[in-house]
């Protein structure tokens, strides 16, 4: 909703015009940080019943919009594979109008077993089917791909039902498919999406200069976010952070109106992430750290970096004067 | 209320606690209004409410634990662990609830009471002027009055 609209809705509310879904819409759009006075007035108005109630059905919702994205996959693949059925079928009429008596085998890929036995598994056939020699049996053998491609096809209908070891409540984006008891998500993702959106909104990395020596395997990244509601870095991160299941290794998330920290470990490369945002006059530091996990990781640089921050109107213009 | 739970924790401990102290503060708000009423939706309400502070309480112990078994992270996992459930910040929340309450205490009975079915039990104007037999266009000029008065003396006392 856009601030007209919130205040719309607010000025409705007032009137005593508004309904209590309109209510309930108007709490959520309250939760934001930083709002005008007016309106965290109308947030005490509506009461912590209502507030609460939001901020349950907001933490809902965020745990239930990847599944939604995840359907939509699917759908996608259940598509392409549909595609692949109609292309297979039409090679096959194809050759079976020419031929009428003489049935058509895909040419398969035998390790040690006879052809019949490899119907159950999915060997993938060769791209050009050739006639082969008629088998024993009466009825026509359908190509192994298309064969293949049906079985795959009746396992993926629109009501896609996940894996035992699959969480749906898992961004697709940062899931990959594992036998591990949680399923592996590369927190790596989180500075691509970091750097990802410094580049949209044109704000460059930050030098960190520390004073004290660091580990050369510690690597670090700043950036200087103007406070805008149209970028909302904090929602971003809160949102970036539902991606991960809350039991991956070193998982440590806490939020505020005023700071973001969120830590994950990498078991499989041995590293260890962190990301902190902060509010500092009108602008967001954003702080993101990777080391190795048994790596003792300093804030001292950090620290110079925001104390450095607080003393200068911008880093902009920190930039300018050198 | 057990179910509001579950669906959120997904685990039947933590929504057998959460129901539990919905259970409680749903006894305290049916102290304030008529208790003969169906109470449904504001049970629904209520546990949603204590889905959300157990949420928060239970993170913030989890992040306290880790951040003293962390010494890298400690000091800035502590202060965001303390920060977010600090005495300091009850204490505000307390007198914002006083705040609210002495500015109802200024209300008119009856508009207290609308202004209060809509607030807490999340009713309708439909289902006010059923359950207090005011037609529906007095029901909403008496929100809307007690509304009014409410947000001038609560902005006004923000300010100072």
């Amino acid at each position: 909703m856009t601030d007209k609209e919130i205040q719309k809705l607010i000025d409705s509310y007032l009137e005593g015009g508004t309904s209590p879904e309109e209510e309930r819409q108007l709490a959520r759009e309250l939760l934001r940080p930083n709002l005008p006075e007016e309106w965290q007035v109308i947030g005490l108005m509506l009461g912590e019943l209502a507030i609460g109630e939001a901020e349950y059905d907001a933490i809902m919702a965020c745990r239930k919009a990847p599944v939604i994205r995840m359907y939509r996959r699917w759908m996608a693949v259940a598509a392409s594979l549909q595609l692949l059925i109609g292309v297979g079928a039409m090679v096959w009429m194809k050759q079976d109008n020419g031929t009428q008596s003489a049935p058509i085998v895909a040419k398969v890929e035998k390790p040690s077993t006879a052809v019949k036995d490899t119907v159950a598994t999915p060997v993938i056939a060769e791209t050009e089917p050739v006639k082969a020699k008629p088998l024993q049996t009466a009825a026509p053998v359908i190509p192994e791909k298309v064969k293949v491609v049906e079985e795959v096809v009746m396992e993926t209908p629109e009501t896609y039902d996940p894996l035992p070891d699959e969480d749906p409540n898992i961004h697709y984006a940062s899931h990959e498919l594992t036998k591990d008891t949680v399923p592996y998500q590369a927190p790596a993702r989180i500075d691509d999406f970091i750097a990802e959106l410094a580049d949209y909104h044109q704000v460059k990395q930050g030098e960190l200069k520390c004073s004290l020596p660091v580990d050369s395997s510690v690597v670090s990244a700043v950036y200087v976010f103007p406070d805008k509601k149209e970028i909302d870095l904090f929602g971003r991160l809160l949102q970036v952070a539902c991606w991960y299941d809350s039991k991956t290794p070193g998982y440590h998330l806490n939020f505020s109106q005023q700071q973001f920290f969120f830590e994950l470990k990498d078991m499989r490369r041995q590293l260890q992430y962190r990301w902190i945002a902060e509010r500092i006059n009108g602008k967001i530091l954003l702080y993101s750290t990777c080391a190795p996990i048994d790596v003792v990781v300093s804030s001292a640089c950090y620290q110079e970096y925001l104390d450095e921050l607080m003393h200068t109107k911008s880093l902009n213009s920190k930039t300018l004067d050198i | 209320m057990l179910k509001v739970a579950l669906d959120f924790f997904g685990s039947q401990d933590d929504a057998e606690d959460v129901a539990q102290d919905a259970m409680l503060q749903l006894w305290r708000y049916c102290e304030q209004i008529d208790g003969d009423r169906n109470v449904s939706g504001l049970a629904v309400r209520v546990a949603k409410n204590c889905c959300v502070s157990h949420y928060r309480r239970k993170r913030a112990e989890q992040q306290y634990c880790s951040a003293t078994n962390s010494t890298a992270t400690g000091m800035a996992m502590q202060h965001q662990a303390d920060s977010s459930d600090s005495p300091q910040e009850l204490l505000e929340a307390e007198d914002t609830r006083r705040m609210i309450n002495e500015v109802m205490a200024r209300l008119k009975p009856r508009e207290r009471e609308l202004f209060e079915l809509r607030r807490v039990e999340g009713l309708s104007t439909q289902q006010i002027s059923e359950q207090t037999g005011i037609p529906k266009a007095s029901v909403s000029a008496m929100v809307s009055a007690a509304r009014t008065k409410v947000f001038i003396e609560l902005k006004a006392r923000m300010k100072q």
